[in-house]
């Protein structure tokens, strides 16, 4: 199973597209664009992903709105997902804070 | 564009047996729906180089997620091993006579290096060959005696 924290980029990514809502891989990757455009995620990326979270339980296959479209498969993030997901938001944050104290700091002294 | 766009498609799909079983079971038809979506937007929107960009992407996807699979897949590793043991053991044999031919004024009927080079590319494909059917043969027999094949 994958470590818990830090998380991989594709893992990060696809959990926190999936907090808006329930969606299908390719709407995945639209959000995942958005977040990041400099970060490429291709159809094997992403449901290589996909199935390590669902292995995990940090996501879980929900039914999808009927349309006349093609039947798409939608993934929901899962409690424990979510819980994740924070944890690593937060480890993300107390790491900004340290290295903008770090900057701010090194800008100080070159005066 | 719309031939390059079959083909493209045509190649994905055969691109995706190099992918994990596993992977292609559970979500091959959705990442063969993707990459279409995808390239269809990308053509639509900056004609080749959109194509160009999907196809980078599926091409680095391949080497990271595609390649390191095959080494767990006895059918493609054995194949691949014994090749690979096959050349490097016959290879000396072609360099033998590369000297020989260098040396010596070949005469109608001697062997030239580029006949011990068709020698020993025609052993090592066989080789390969009877290794993949014997591991494929081996896998089928397992199948089959647990009822599965």
């Amino acid at each position: 199973m994958e470590k818990t924290s830090p998380l991989q980029p594709a893992t990060f990514l696809v959990l926190l597209a999936l907090t808006s809502g329930d969606r299908h891989g390719y709407g995945i990757r639209q959000d995942v664009r958005k977040l990041d455009p400099a970060f490429e995620l291709g159809p094997a990326t992403l449901y290589t992903t996909i199935q390590r979270l669902l292995e995990a339980g940090w996501i879980k296959e929900v039914s999808g709105p009927e349309t006349g479209e093609r039947r798409r498969r939608y993934y929901r993030i899962t409690k424990e997902g979510n819980a994740l997901l924070q944890t690593e938001l937060q480890r993300m944050e107390s790491m900004l804070r340290k290295s903008k104290s770090m900057r701010l700091r090194a800008a100080e002294a070159a005066l | 564009m719309t031939r390059f766009f079959h083909w493209s498609l045509k190649a994905y799909r055969r691109l995706l047996t190099l992918y994990p079983e596993d992977l292609r079971r559970d979500f091959g038809a959705e990442m063969l729906e993707e990459f279409e979506d995808d390239l269809s937007a990308e053509c639509t929107a900056h004609s080749i180089r959109g194509a160009i960009r999907v196809w980078r992407i599926v091409l680095h996807e391949t080497i990271q997620i595609g390649l390191p699979a095959w080494r767990q897949n006895p059918a493609l590793a054995v194949p691949a091993i014994s090749t690979a043991i096959a050349v490097a053991t016959q290879s000396p044999l072609l360099i033998l006579t590369i000297r020989r031919a260098t040396q010596l004024n070949l005469r109608p009927g001697d062997a030239t290096p580029l006949d011990t080079l068709f020698a020993l590319a025609a052993g090592a494909a066989l080789t390969a060959l009877t290794s993949f059917v014997a591991v494929h043969r081996g896998k089928r027999a397992n199948l089959i005696s647990l009822g599965l094949g």
